[in-house]
Protein backbone atom coordinates (compact mmCIF):
# COMPACT_ATOMS: atom_id res chain seq x y z
CA UNK A 1 0.00 0.00 0.00
CA UNK A 2 1.19 3.41 -1.11
CA UNK A 3 1.62 5.78 1.39
CA UNK A 4 1.40 8.83 -0.77
CA UNK A 5 -1.10 9.90 -3.88
CA UNK A 6 0.46 8.43 -7.12
CA UNK A 7 -0.30 12.00 -8.52
CA UNK A 8 -0.76 15.00 -5.83
CA UNK A 9 -0.97 18.46 -7.13
CA UNK A 10 -0.86 21.19 -4.44
CA UNK A 11 -2.02 24.53 -5.25
CA UNK A 12 -0.68 24.55 -8.71
CA UNK A 13 0.09 27.69 -10.80
CA UNK A 14 1.83 28.58 -14.01
CA UNK A 15 1.62 31.53 -15.06
CA UNK A 16 3.09 32.61 -18.43
CA UNK A 17 3.16 36.32 -19.01
CA UNK A 18 -0.19 37.77 -18.04
CA UNK A 19 -1.84 34.66 -18.80
CA UNK A 20 -3.08 31.68 -15.82
CA UNK A 21 -2.55 28.84 -17.44
CA UNK A 22 -3.11 26.44 -14.44
CA UNK A 23 -4.84 28.52 -11.52
CA UNK A 24 -4.41 26.95 -7.88
CA UNK A 25 -5.03 23.93 -9.20
CA UNK A 26 -5.40 21.02 -6.30
CA UNK A 27 -5.90 17.39 -6.74
CA UNK A 28 -4.99 13.65 -6.54
CA UNK A 29 -5.34 10.81 -8.20
CA UNK A 30 -5.78 6.63 -6.95
CA UNK A 31 -3.50 3.44 -7.72
CA UNK A 32 -5.31 0.60 -8.71
CA UNK A 33 -7.80 2.91 -11.16
CA UNK A 34 -7.72 5.13 -14.42
CA UNK A 35 -8.34 8.71 -13.64
CA UNK A 36 -9.44 11.33 -16.81
CA UNK A 37 -8.06 14.01 -17.17
CA UNK A 38 -10.61 16.20 -18.73
CA UNK A 39 -10.89 19.88 -20.41
CA UNK A 40 -11.67 21.74 -23.10
CA UNK A 41 -7.99 22.69 -25.50
CA UNK A 42 -6.27 25.33 -23.70
CA UNK A 43 -7.70 23.89 -20.04
CA UNK A 44 -3.93 23.65 -19.04
CA UNK A 45 -4.35 19.77 -19.00
CA UNK A 46 -1.09 19.43 -20.84
CA UNK A 47 0.64 22.55 -18.70
CA UNK A 48 -0.33 20.49 -15.64
CA UNK A 49 0.92 16.91 -16.48
CA UNK A 50 4.42 18.82 -17.80
CA UNK A 51 4.73 20.50 -14.39
CA UNK A 52 3.99 17.02 -12.58
CA UNK A 53 6.75 15.39 -15.00
CA UNK A 54 9.48 18.16 -13.78
CA UNK A 55 9.14 19.47 -17.63
CA UNK A 56 8.32 23.09 -16.75
CA UNK A 57 8.46 24.57 -13.31
CA UNK A 58 5.57 25.80 -11.44
CA UNK A 59 4.80 29.63 -10.85
CA UNK A 60 3.47 28.45 -7.17
CA UNK A 61 2.59 25.38 -5.73
CA UNK A 62 3.85 21.69 -6.26
CA UNK A 63 3.52 18.26 -7.89
CA UNK A 64 4.42 15.44 -6.25
CA UNK A 65 5.14 11.90 -7.51
CA UNK A 66 4.46 9.30 -5.22
CA UNK A 67 5.00 12.47 -2.39
CA UNK A 68 7.96 13.24 -4.33
CA UNK A 69 9.13 16.03 -6.96
CA UNK A 70 9.30 14.38 -10.08
CA UNK A 71 13.00 15.15 -10.61
CA UNK A 72 13.74 13.90 -6.93
CA UNK A 73 12.96 10.31 -8.08
CA UNK A 74 15.98 7.99 -8.24
CA UNK A 75 14.29 5.46 -10.86
CA UNK A 76 11.91 7.87 -12.59
CA UNK A 77 11.62 5.16 -15.48
CA UNK A 78 10.42 2.65 -13.09
CA UNK A 79 7.72 4.82 -11.31
CA UNK A 80 6.15 7.14 -13.83
CA UNK A 81 5.38 5.64 -17.53
CA UNK A 82 4.66 8.65 -19.61
CA UNK A 83 3.91 9.81 -23.49
CA UNK A 84 3.33 13.58 -23.31
CA UNK A 85 3.70 14.30 -27.44
CA UNK A 86 3.27 11.34 -29.65
CA UNK A 87 5.20 13.27 -32.53
CA UNK A 88 8.26 13.38 -30.29
CA UNK A 89 10.37 10.57 -32.28
CA UNK A 90 13.70 11.40 -34.60
CA UNK A 91 11.74 10.70 -37.70
CA UNK A 92 14.87 9.20 -39.23
CA UNK A 93 15.57 6.64 -36.45
CA UNK A 94 13.68 3.19 -36.89
CA UNK A 95 10.73 2.26 -33.73
CA UNK A 96 13.27 -0.36 -32.21
CA UNK A 97 16.06 2.15 -31.79
CA UNK A 98 14.10 4.49 -30.40
CA UNK A 99 13.51 2.42 -27.25
CA UNK A 100 17.14 1.49 -27.19
CA UNK A 101 17.66 5.17 -26.78
CA UNK A 102 15.00 5.12 -24.17
CA UNK A 103 15.52 1.92 -22.10
CA UNK A 104 19.36 3.18 -22.25
CA UNK A 105 18.30 6.02 -20.70
CA UNK A 106 16.48 3.75 -18.03
CA UNK A 107 19.00 1.42 -17.56
CA UNK A 108 16.75 -0.86 -18.71
CA UNK A 109 17.91 -4.11 -20.56
CA UNK A 110 17.18 -4.23 -24.49
CA UNK A 111 15.43 -7.64 -24.26
CA UNK A 112 12.77 -5.49 -22.39
CA UNK A 113 12.18 -3.46 -25.77
CA UNK A 114 11.23 -6.35 -28.34
CA UNK A 115 8.63 -7.99 -25.24
CA UNK A 116 7.19 -4.25 -24.94
CA UNK A 117 7.19 -4.09 -29.15
CA UNK A 118 4.79 -6.81 -28.29
CA UNK A 119 2.76 -5.82 -26.20
CA UNK A 120 1.36 -2.32 -28.35
CA UNK A 121 1.00 -4.19 -31.28
CA UNK A 122 3.85 -2.91 -33.33
CA UNK A 123 6.73 -5.86 -33.28
CA UNK A 124 6.00 -6.04 -37.37
CA UNK A 125 7.13 -2.23 -37.27
CA UNK A 126 10.02 -2.39 -34.84
CA UNK A 127 12.19 -1.70 -37.76
CA UNK A 128 10.71 1.14 -39.96
CA UNK A 129 11.21 4.86 -39.50
CA UNK A 130 9.44 6.59 -37.33
CA UNK A 131 8.94 8.87 -40.14
CA UNK A 132 7.75 5.35 -42.18
CA UNK A 133 4.78 5.14 -39.13
CA UNK A 134 1.45 6.39 -38.62
CA UNK A 135 0.23 8.61 -35.89
CA UNK A 136 -1.63 5.86 -34.53
CA UNK A 137 1.42 3.34 -34.79
CA UNK A 138 3.53 6.65 -33.00
CA UNK A 139 0.93 6.80 -30.59
CA UNK A 140 1.45 3.09 -29.80
CA UNK A 141 5.09 3.50 -29.49
CA UNK A 142 5.15 6.16 -27.51
CA UNK A 143 2.85 3.68 -25.31
CA UNK A 144 5.47 0.70 -25.56
CA UNK A 145 7.94 4.03 -24.00
CA UNK A 146 6.06 5.07 -21.60
CA UNK A 147 5.62 0.96 -20.55
CA UNK A 148 9.62 0.00 -20.96
CA UNK A 149 9.96 0.17 -17.19
CA UNK A 150 6.78 -1.33 -15.60
CA UNK A 151 5.84 1.98 -13.87
CA UNK A 152 3.50 2.47 -10.99
CA UNK A 153 1.89 5.37 -12.52
CA UNK A 154 0.83 6.17 -15.97
CA UNK A 155 0.32 9.80 -17.36
CA UNK A 156 -0.84 9.69 -20.55
CA UNK A 157 -1.96 13.16 -22.68
CA UNK A 158 -4.22 12.24 -25.28
CA UNK A 159 -3.37 8.95 -26.11
CA UNK A 160 -5.71 8.53 -28.15
CA UNK A 161 -4.99 10.83 -30.92
CA UNK A 162 -5.01 9.31 -33.90
CA UNK A 163 -6.19 5.68 -33.14
CA UNK A 164 -8.75 4.32 -34.77
CA UNK A 165 -11.88 2.71 -33.43
CA UNK A 166 -9.97 -0.72 -32.44
CA UNK A 167 -6.62 1.19 -31.69
CA UNK A 168 -9.22 2.69 -29.13
CA UNK A 169 -10.65 -0.53 -27.75
CA UNK A 170 -7.12 -1.92 -27.78
CA UNK A 171 -5.76 1.16 -25.69
CA UNK A 172 -9.22 0.89 -23.03
CA UNK A 173 -8.30 -2.84 -22.56
CA UNK A 174 -4.64 -1.89 -22.13
CA UNK A 175 -5.19 0.73 -19.32
CA UNK A 176 -7.75 -0.95 -17.64
CA UNK A 177 -6.05 -4.07 -17.05
CA UNK A 178 -2.73 -2.45 -16.37
CA UNK A 179 -4.88 -0.31 -13.52
CA UNK A 180 -6.15 -3.59 -12.15
CA UNK A 181 -2.62 -4.29 -11.75
CA UNK A 182 -2.35 -1.76 -9.28
CA UNK A 183 -0.62 1.01 -10.93
CA UNK A 184 -2.34 4.22 -11.38
CA UNK A 185 -3.03 5.55 -14.33
CA UNK A 186 -3.85 9.38 -15.50
CA UNK A 187 -5.06 9.77 -18.90
CA UNK A 188 -5.87 13.36 -20.14
CA UNK A 189 -8.50 13.78 -23.00
CA UNK A 190 -10.88 16.65 -24.35
CA UNK A 191 -12.78 13.92 -25.65
CA UNK A 192 -15.21 13.11 -23.47
CA UNK A 193 -16.61 9.81 -24.95
CA UNK A 194 -13.55 7.81 -24.82
CA UNK A 195 -13.04 8.52 -21.38
CA UNK A 196 -16.19 7.99 -20.16
CA UNK A 197 -16.10 4.32 -21.57
CA UNK A 198 -13.17 3.18 -18.82
CA UNK A 199 -11.92 5.91 -16.54
CA UNK A 200 -13.35 5.40 -12.97
CA UNK A 201 -12.42 8.67 -11.71
CA UNK A 202 -12.73 12.05 -13.54
CA UNK A 203 -10.28 15.51 -12.64
CA UNK A 204 -11.90 18.68 -14.70
CA UNK A 205 -10.24 21.24 -15.67
CA UNK A 206 -11.52 24.63 -17.19
CA UNK A 207 -9.16 27.81 -17.75
CA UNK A 208 -6.85 26.12 -15.53
CA UNK A 209 -8.95 25.66 -12.70
CA UNK A 210 -10.48 22.75 -11.06
CA UNK A 211 -14.02 22.35 -11.92
CA UNK A 212 -14.59 18.67 -10.37
CA UNK A 213 -12.94 15.97 -8.78
CA UNK A 214 -15.27 12.71 -8.66
CA UNK A 215 -15.70 9.71 -9.41
CA UNK A 216 -17.70 9.08 -12.52
CA UNK A 217 -20.64 6.86 -11.15
CA UNK A 218 -20.91 10.18 -7.94
CA UNK A 219 -20.92 12.26 -11.14
CA UNK A 220 -23.62 10.60 -13.01
CA UNK A 221 -25.72 9.88 -10.24
CA UNK A 222 -25.33 13.95 -9.32
CA UNK A 223 -26.61 14.96 -12.72
CA UNK A 224 -30.04 16.20 -13.78
CA UNK A 225 -32.93 14.52 -14.25
CA UNK A 226 -35.22 15.92 -16.62
CA UNK A 227 -38.57 15.09 -17.48
CA UNK A 228 -40.12 15.39 -21.24
CA UNK A 229 -43.54 15.65 -22.05
CA UNK A 230 -45.47 16.12 -24.82
CA UNK A 231 -49.26 17.39 -24.59
CA UNK A 232 -52.02 19.40 -26.10
CA UNK A 233 -52.42 21.37 -22.93
CA UNK A 234 -48.98 22.34 -22.44
CA UNK A 235 -49.53 25.74 -21.05
CA UNK A 236 -51.92 24.45 -18.35
CA UNK A 237 -49.17 21.82 -17.38
CA UNK A 238 -46.68 24.63 -17.23
CA UNK A 239 -49.01 26.34 -15.09
CA UNK A 240 -49.04 23.35 -12.54
CA UNK A 241 -45.50 21.92 -11.97
CA UNK A 242 -44.40 25.74 -11.76
CA UNK A 243 -46.30 26.01 -8.77
CA UNK A 244 -44.54 23.11 -7.28
CA UNK A 245 -41.28 24.90 -7.53
CA UNK A 246 -40.11 22.64 -10.78
CA UNK A 247 -37.99 24.42 -13.62
CA UNK A 248 -39.54 24.63 -17.13
CA UNK A 249 -37.79 24.75 -20.61
CA UNK A 250 -39.58 24.66 -23.66
CA UNK A 251 -38.66 22.70 -26.05
CA UNK A 252 -39.72 22.24 -29.82
CA UNK A 253 -42.57 19.92 -29.45
CA UNK A 254 -43.17 20.14 -25.71
CA UNK A 255 -41.25 21.10 -22.75
CA UNK A 256 -38.66 19.69 -20.03
CA UNK A 257 -39.04 19.61 -16.40
CA UNK A 258 -36.67 19.33 -13.93
CA UNK A 259 -37.01 19.18 -10.26
CA UNK A 260 -40.29 16.68 -10.61
CA UNK A 261 -40.07 12.91 -11.41
CA UNK A 262 -42.32 11.49 -13.85
CA UNK A 263 -44.72 9.41 -11.71
CA UNK A 264 -45.13 13.08 -9.71
CA UNK A 265 -46.29 15.04 -13.36
CA UNK A 266 -48.08 12.30 -14.79
CA UNK A 267 -50.63 11.82 -11.27
CA UNK A 268 -50.67 15.84 -11.68
CA UNK A 269 -52.16 15.59 -15.09
CA UNK A 270 -54.19 13.15 -14.29
CA UNK A 271 -55.56 14.84 -11.29
CA UNK A 272 -56.32 17.96 -13.74
CA UNK A 273 -57.70 15.70 -16.69
CA UNK A 274 -54.57 16.98 -18.79
CA UNK A 275 -54.08 14.68 -21.88
CA UNK A 276 -50.23 13.21 -22.25
CA UNK A 277 -48.93 12.09 -25.29
CA UNK A 278 -45.35 11.79 -24.11
CA UNK A 279 -43.98 11.49 -20.29
CA UNK A 280 -40.33 9.65 -19.83
CA UNK A 281 -37.20 10.79 -18.09
CA UNK A 282 -33.82 11.69 -19.11
CA UNK A 283 -30.70 11.15 -17.02
CA UNK A 284 -28.35 14.18 -17.86
CA UNK A 285 -25.57 12.80 -20.07
CA UNK A 286 -21.92 12.49 -18.40
CA UNK A 287 -21.35 14.63 -21.86
CA UNK A 288 -23.79 17.23 -20.90
CA UNK A 289 -23.07 17.41 -16.91
CA UNK A 290 -19.04 17.91 -18.71
CA UNK A 291 -20.77 20.35 -20.64
CA UNK A 292 -22.62 22.02 -18.11
CA UNK A 293 -19.68 22.26 -15.50
CA UNK A 294 -17.11 23.67 -18.19
CA UNK A 295 -19.36 25.60 -20.27
CA UNK A 296 -17.72 25.71 -23.47
CA UNK A 297 -18.96 23.59 -26.29
CA UNK A 298 -16.31 24.77 -28.45
CA UNK A 299 -13.74 22.64 -27.01
CA UNK A 300 -15.02 19.23 -27.07
CA UNK A 301 -16.02 16.50 -29.06
CA UNK B 1 26.18 9.99 -15.45
CA UNK B 2 26.42 6.30 -17.71
CA UNK B 3 22.98 5.94 -18.23
CA UNK B 4 22.71 8.89 -20.18
CA UNK B 5 25.66 8.86 -21.74
CA UNK B 6 24.88 5.09 -22.73
CA UNK B 7 21.66 7.01 -24.09
CA UNK B 8 23.16 9.61 -26.17
CA UNK B 9 25.54 7.34 -28.09
CA UNK B 10 22.71 5.56 -29.22
CA UNK B 11 21.37 8.63 -30.44
CA UNK B 12 24.43 9.52 -32.29
CA UNK B 13 24.54 5.89 -33.67
CA UNK B 14 20.77 5.85 -35.03
CA UNK B 15 20.92 8.99 -36.15
CA UNK B 16 22.44 8.64 -40.06
CA UNK B 17 21.90 12.37 -40.89
CA UNK B 18 24.18 13.35 -38.07
CA UNK B 19 26.96 11.19 -40.15
CA UNK B 20 26.36 12.81 -43.45
CA UNK B 21 28.56 15.48 -42.71
CA UNK B 22 31.73 13.88 -41.11
CA UNK B 23 31.39 11.56 -43.97
CA UNK B 24 31.31 14.07 -46.81
CA UNK B 25 33.93 15.49 -45.08
CA UNK B 26 36.12 12.64 -44.84
CA UNK B 27 35.38 11.83 -48.48
CA UNK B 28 36.70 15.62 -49.46
CA UNK B 29 40.30 14.88 -46.99
CA UNK B 30 40.86 11.39 -49.00
CA UNK B 31 40.22 12.80 -52.71
CA UNK B 32 42.53 16.25 -51.66
CA UNK B 33 44.58 13.90 -50.13
CA UNK B 34 44.82 11.94 -53.57
CA UNK B 35 44.93 14.98 -55.68
CA UNK B 36 48.05 16.77 -54.04
CA UNK B 37 50.14 13.33 -54.04
CA UNK B 38 49.38 12.38 -57.31
CA UNK B 39 49.18 15.73 -59.39
CA UNK B 40 50.98 17.96 -57.29
CA UNK B 41 54.80 19.39 -58.20
CA UNK B 42 57.53 17.14 -56.65
CA UNK B 43 58.48 20.49 -55.08
CA UNK B 44 55.80 21.85 -53.54
CA UNK B 45 55.56 18.51 -51.40
CA UNK B 46 56.31 18.68 -47.85
CA UNK B 47 58.99 16.92 -46.56
CA UNK B 48 58.43 16.33 -42.87
CA UNK B 49 55.50 14.78 -42.09
CA UNK B 50 54.54 17.58 -39.47
CA UNK B 51 54.21 19.88 -42.10
CA UNK B 52 51.84 18.00 -44.07
CA UNK B 53 48.49 19.90 -44.68
CA UNK B 54 46.39 17.07 -44.44
CA UNK B 55 47.41 16.88 -40.67
CA UNK B 56 45.87 20.13 -40.37
CA UNK B 57 42.71 19.55 -42.35
CA UNK B 58 40.25 19.67 -39.67
CA UNK B 59 41.27 23.65 -38.83
CA UNK B 60 41.49 24.79 -42.76
CA UNK B 61 38.47 22.40 -44.27
CA UNK B 62 36.57 20.84 -41.54
CA UNK B 63 36.06 22.94 -37.94
CA UNK B 64 32.55 24.65 -39.36
CA UNK B 65 31.35 21.27 -40.04
CA UNK B 66 32.11 20.09 -36.32
CA UNK B 67 30.67 22.76 -35.42
CA UNK B 68 27.52 22.13 -37.18
CA UNK B 69 27.58 18.20 -35.76
CA UNK B 70 27.84 20.10 -32.13
CA UNK B 71 24.65 22.30 -32.88
CA UNK B 72 22.89 19.13 -34.09
CA UNK B 73 23.79 17.10 -31.11
CA UNK B 74 21.86 19.34 -29.33
CA UNK B 75 19.28 21.06 -31.27
CA UNK B 76 18.09 17.88 -33.26
CA UNK B 77 16.29 17.30 -29.83
CA UNK B 78 14.59 20.44 -29.81
CA UNK B 79 13.44 20.19 -33.56
CA UNK B 80 11.95 16.74 -33.46
CA UNK B 81 10.32 17.91 -29.84
CA UNK B 82 12.44 14.47 -28.12
CA UNK B 83 14.14 17.08 -25.85
CA UNK B 84 10.60 16.57 -23.36
CA UNK B 85 11.28 12.51 -23.43
CA UNK B 86 14.99 12.82 -22.68
CA UNK B 87 14.37 14.85 -19.84
CA UNK B 88 11.77 12.80 -18.21
CA UNK B 89 14.01 9.52 -18.56
CA UNK B 90 16.95 11.93 -16.92
CA UNK B 91 15.71 14.05 -15.14
CA UNK B 92 18.86 15.88 -14.46
CA UNK B 93 19.61 17.87 -16.88
CA UNK B 94 23.36 18.89 -16.79
CA UNK B 95 23.71 15.52 -16.74
CA UNK B 96 22.34 14.89 -20.13
CA UNK B 97 24.22 18.13 -21.33
CA UNK B 98 27.60 16.85 -20.54
CA UNK B 99 26.71 12.94 -21.82
CA UNK B 100 26.18 15.51 -25.05
CA UNK B 101 29.10 16.87 -24.44
CA UNK B 102 31.13 14.16 -24.27
CA UNK B 103 29.24 12.81 -27.38
CA UNK B 104 29.64 16.20 -29.78
CA UNK B 105 33.34 15.84 -28.65
CA UNK B 106 33.78 12.20 -29.10
CA UNK B 107 32.36 12.43 -33.14
CA UNK B 108 34.63 15.44 -33.26
CA UNK B 109 37.57 12.92 -32.23
CA UNK B 110 36.55 10.40 -34.32
CA UNK B 111 36.32 12.23 -37.44
CA UNK B 112 39.81 13.64 -36.50
CA UNK B 113 41.71 10.64 -36.39
CA UNK B 114 40.26 8.69 -39.08
CA UNK B 115 40.55 11.17 -41.66
CA UNK B 116 43.84 11.88 -40.62
CA UNK B 117 44.96 7.82 -40.84
CA UNK B 118 43.24 7.89 -44.32
CA UNK B 119 44.86 11.14 -45.23
CA UNK B 120 48.12 10.30 -43.89
CA UNK B 121 48.77 6.69 -45.31
CA UNK B 122 47.32 8.29 -48.53
CA UNK B 123 49.88 10.64 -48.69
CA UNK B 124 52.72 8.75 -47.30
CA UNK B 125 52.17 6.14 -50.02
CA UNK B 126 51.54 8.51 -53.00
CA UNK B 127 55.01 10.33 -51.83
CA UNK B 128 56.38 6.94 -51.68
CA UNK B 129 55.46 5.78 -54.74
CA UNK B 130 57.09 8.95 -56.52
CA UNK B 131 60.49 8.21 -54.60
CA UNK B 132 59.88 11.34 -52.57
CA UNK B 133 61.74 11.48 -49.08
CA UNK B 134 59.67 11.94 -46.29
CA UNK B 135 61.04 12.93 -42.74
CA UNK B 136 58.76 11.11 -40.30
CA UNK B 137 58.92 13.45 -37.20
CA UNK B 138 56.78 11.95 -34.96
CA UNK B 139 56.87 13.99 -32.07
CA UNK B 140 56.31 17.42 -33.86
CA UNK B 141 53.64 15.71 -35.97
CA UNK B 142 51.84 14.21 -32.56
CA UNK B 143 52.07 17.54 -31.32
CA UNK B 144 50.36 19.38 -34.09
CA UNK B 145 47.55 16.64 -34.15
CA UNK B 146 46.62 17.07 -30.58
CA UNK B 147 46.67 20.70 -31.46
CA UNK B 148 44.25 19.52 -34.24
CA UNK B 149 42.08 17.80 -31.90
CA UNK B 150 41.62 20.00 -29.05
CA UNK B 151 40.63 22.93 -31.62
CA UNK B 152 38.19 20.51 -33.19
CA UNK B 153 36.82 18.93 -29.97
CA UNK B 154 36.62 22.90 -28.94
CA UNK B 155 34.88 23.91 -31.91
CA UNK B 156 32.17 20.90 -31.03
CA UNK B 157 31.69 21.94 -27.81
CA UNK B 158 30.82 25.37 -28.85
CA UNK B 159 28.79 24.36 -31.08
CA UNK B 160 26.67 22.53 -28.31
CA UNK B 161 26.38 25.52 -26.86
CA UNK B 162 25.33 27.56 -29.95
CA UNK B 163 22.75 24.31 -30.36
CA UNK B 164 21.28 24.77 -27.10
CA UNK B 165 21.28 28.44 -26.51
CA UNK B 166 19.41 29.20 -29.83
CA UNK B 167 17.21 25.88 -29.64
CA UNK B 168 16.11 26.34 -32.89
CA UNK B 169 17.67 23.90 -35.38
CA UNK B 170 17.55 25.82 -38.37
CA UNK B 171 18.37 29.67 -36.98
CA UNK B 172 21.23 27.54 -35.07
CA UNK B 173 23.30 26.30 -38.12
CA UNK B 174 22.27 28.68 -40.71
CA UNK B 175 23.92 31.55 -37.56
CA UNK B 176 26.66 29.34 -37.14
CA UNK B 177 27.45 29.20 -40.82
CA UNK B 178 26.87 32.95 -41.38
CA UNK B 179 29.31 33.88 -39.00
CA UNK B 180 31.72 31.47 -39.84
CA UNK B 181 31.50 32.27 -44.09
CA UNK B 182 30.75 36.31 -43.65
CA UNK B 183 29.88 37.61 -39.69
CA UNK B 184 33.60 36.41 -38.56
CA UNK B 185 35.71 38.57 -40.69
CA UNK B 186 32.68 41.17 -40.98
CA UNK B 187 32.86 42.10 -37.20
CA UNK B 188 36.44 41.06 -37.00
CA UNK B 189 37.35 43.43 -39.68
CA UNK B 190 34.91 46.49 -38.52
CA UNK B 191 35.91 46.17 -34.66
CA UNK B 192 39.61 45.25 -35.16
CA UNK B 193 39.19 42.08 -32.80
CA UNK B 194 39.57 39.66 -35.68
CA UNK B 195 42.48 37.62 -34.24
CA UNK B 196 40.12 37.47 -30.47
CA UNK B 197 37.06 35.90 -32.56
CA UNK B 198 36.66 31.67 -32.75
CA UNK B 199 37.90 30.98 -36.23
CA UNK B 200 41.35 32.77 -36.03
CA UNK B 201 41.78 30.81 -32.22
CA UNK B 202 41.89 28.03 -34.26
CA UNK B 203 44.19 28.57 -37.14
CA UNK B 204 46.19 30.20 -34.33
CA UNK B 205 46.11 26.86 -32.15
CA UNK B 206 47.60 24.55 -34.97
CA UNK B 207 50.57 27.59 -35.93
CA UNK B 208 53.83 27.94 -34.95
CA UNK B 209 54.11 31.32 -34.66
CA UNK B 210 51.28 34.31 -33.90
CA UNK B 211 50.96 36.67 -36.94
CA UNK B 212 48.99 39.66 -37.44
CA UNK B 213 45.42 37.50 -38.13
CA UNK B 214 46.08 35.51 -35.16
CA UNK B 215 47.74 34.94 -31.61
CA UNK B 216 50.48 32.59 -30.87
CA UNK B 217 48.97 28.78 -30.31
CA UNK B 218 48.97 28.80 -26.16
CA UNK B 219 46.92 32.19 -26.05
CA UNK B 220 44.62 31.00 -28.97
CA UNK B 221 44.42 27.36 -27.17
CA UNK B 222 43.04 29.80 -23.88
CA UNK B 223 40.83 31.88 -26.20
CA UNK B 224 39.39 28.76 -27.68
CA UNK B 225 38.31 27.01 -24.44
CA UNK B 226 36.80 30.47 -23.07
CA UNK B 227 34.80 30.29 -25.84
CA UNK B 228 33.70 26.78 -24.96
CA UNK B 229 33.47 27.47 -21.55
CA UNK B 230 31.07 30.43 -22.82
CA UNK B 231 29.46 27.75 -24.58
CA UNK B 232 29.19 25.29 -21.63
CA UNK B 233 27.96 28.58 -19.53
CA UNK B 234 25.00 29.07 -22.09
CA UNK B 235 23.61 25.48 -22.30
CA UNK B 236 23.38 25.34 -18.74
CA UNK B 237 21.23 28.57 -18.59
CA UNK B 238 19.10 27.05 -21.47
CA UNK B 239 18.47 23.74 -20.33
CA UNK B 240 17.16 24.86 -17.27
CA UNK B 241 14.17 26.65 -19.03
CA UNK B 242 10.75 24.64 -19.08
CA UNK B 243 10.47 22.42 -22.36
Amino acid sequence: MEANAPVEVIGLTKVYGSQRVVDDLTFSITPGRVTGFLGPNGAGKTTTLRMVLGLAAPTSGEALVFGERYEHLAEPSHVVGSLIDASAFHPGRRARHELLINAAAAGIDNGRVDEVLDEVGLAAAADKRVAQLSLGMRQRLGLAAALLGEPRLLILDEPANGLDPAGMHWLRELLVAYAARGAAVLVSSHVLAELALFAEDVVVLDHGRLVVESSVSELIAGGTERVVVQSPQLAALRNLVTRRAAQVTATDDGIEIVGLAAQDIGALAAEHGIVLYQLRTEIQSLEDIFLDLTGDAGGIR
Amino acid sequence: MTAALRSELRKARFTRSLWALPAAGLAVAIIGSLLLVTAGKASEMPTRLSQFGPLRFGPTNFGLLLLVVGVRVFADETQHHTLSSTFIRTPNRQRVTAAKAVVAAGIALLFCVVTDIATIAITAAGLSARNLPMVYDTGASALMLARVLVAMVLLALIGLGVGAGLRNRSVAMVATILWFALGESLVGGLLHITRYLPGPAVSGLVSNTATPDHLAAAASALLLVAYALAAGATAYVAVRHDV
